[in-house]
């Protein structure tokens, strides 16, 4: 019905920690770079639960808590999918540090998920998770509103 | 000057969906003065008294958004904001005065600097005015949740998320 013309679209991902404070990543099947388990919102959910959601959908772990780490939006975040899609991205990323479940290795939408230490991030990180990667390690007060 | 509603992303948008449900982002603004008594705007398409907010654009971010709705609606400048509150779930999933089915998306924010002077008139309202959280005019249900929040997080500074 809109074709091709942007549309506002919303995102939820988080920064899952271990408790050693790993930082859980996923080596992505579109693109082989390592990125943030997360994904669309759907009707009939609120923001933490397309968080949860997504994150069970990709990892198999069921997050406990959540804790509001940014909301990114604006047209930096502006992309355009393969099929043509133009989109204006509103993302909205968690913390949480207390989840239950076993870990999937991989499965139909993430190649490997591991848990990385924030001094030993793998050096491939997901384009467009690099923000939150960086936002993350520098401490600043949250939430981060960009 | 408001963005018109043909011109703006959401009437854009529905002039290709319809009135079928779709997710819009907005953000609603909790501006204070010194006596804590909280600013509300009268629309002129329904009378009712609201807090300044509306919906996201396609140019701009979340609090662009907020600073350009207080701007056109109360005339005020905020300088800092910050969010206090989510709604976003399937509670908030409601027809609109036009048969419109909105996901609603707000984040609220509560203004902590600001500057200007309050117009009493705009493209979009027609009064405004602060009230003291004891003497409320007769608003909607949901800006009553909006103030019990505020006072939630006042007390343990934890964005709410509903």
């Amino acid at each position: 019905m809109v074709g091709n013309e942007k549309v506002i679209m919303v995102v939820a991902g988080a920064f899952v920690l271990d408790k050693e404070n790993r930082v859980l990543m996923q080596k992505r099947a579109d693109n082989g770079q390592c990125g943030l388990p997360g994904g669309f919102m759907e009707l009939g959910e609120n923001v933490q639960d397309t968080a949860r959601r997504e994150v069970y959908e990709e990892t198999g772990l069921i997050l406990n808590e959540l804790e509001l780490f940014g909301i990114y939006s604006g047209p930096q975040y502006d992309k355009v999918f393969p099929n043509g899609d133009q989109v204006s991205l509103v993302q909205i990323s968690f913390i949480c540090k207390s989840y239950t479940g076993d870990l999937v290795e991989s499965n139909e939408e993430s190649l490997k998920n591991s848990f990385f230490s924030l001094d030993n991030l793998p050096n491939n990180i997901f384009t467009e998770h690099q923000v939150f990667i960086d936002d993350f390690l520098s401490n600043n007060t949250l939430p981060i509103i960009k | 000057m408001s963005i018109t509603w043909e011109n703006s992303y959401l009437g854009g948008l529905r002039k290709k969906v319809g009135p079928q449900m779709i997710i819009a982002p907005a953000a609603r603004a909790i501006i204070q003065n010194e006596k804590e008594e909280i600013l509300f705007v009268k629309r002129r398409d329904n009378d009712a008294w609201v807090m300044p907010a509306g919906g996201l654009e396609l140019h701009e971010t979340i609090f662009d958004c907020l600073k350009r709705e207080v701007k056109e609606e109360t005339g005020l400048d905020v300088i800092s904001a910050k969010p206090i509150a989510m709604y976003t779930g399937p509670k908030y999933e409601y027809t609109n005065g036009y048969g419109d089915e909105n996901k609603m998306f707000a984040v609220v924010f509560l203004i902590e600097e600001w500057t200007g002077n309050v117009l009493q008139e705009t493209d979009e309202t027609y009064d405004a005015k602060f009230f003291s959280i004891n003497n409320l005019p007769d608003i909607p249900n949901l800006y009553l949740e909006t103030i019990e929040d505020l006072e939630i997080y006042k007390l343990n500074g934890t964005v709410i998320l509903k």
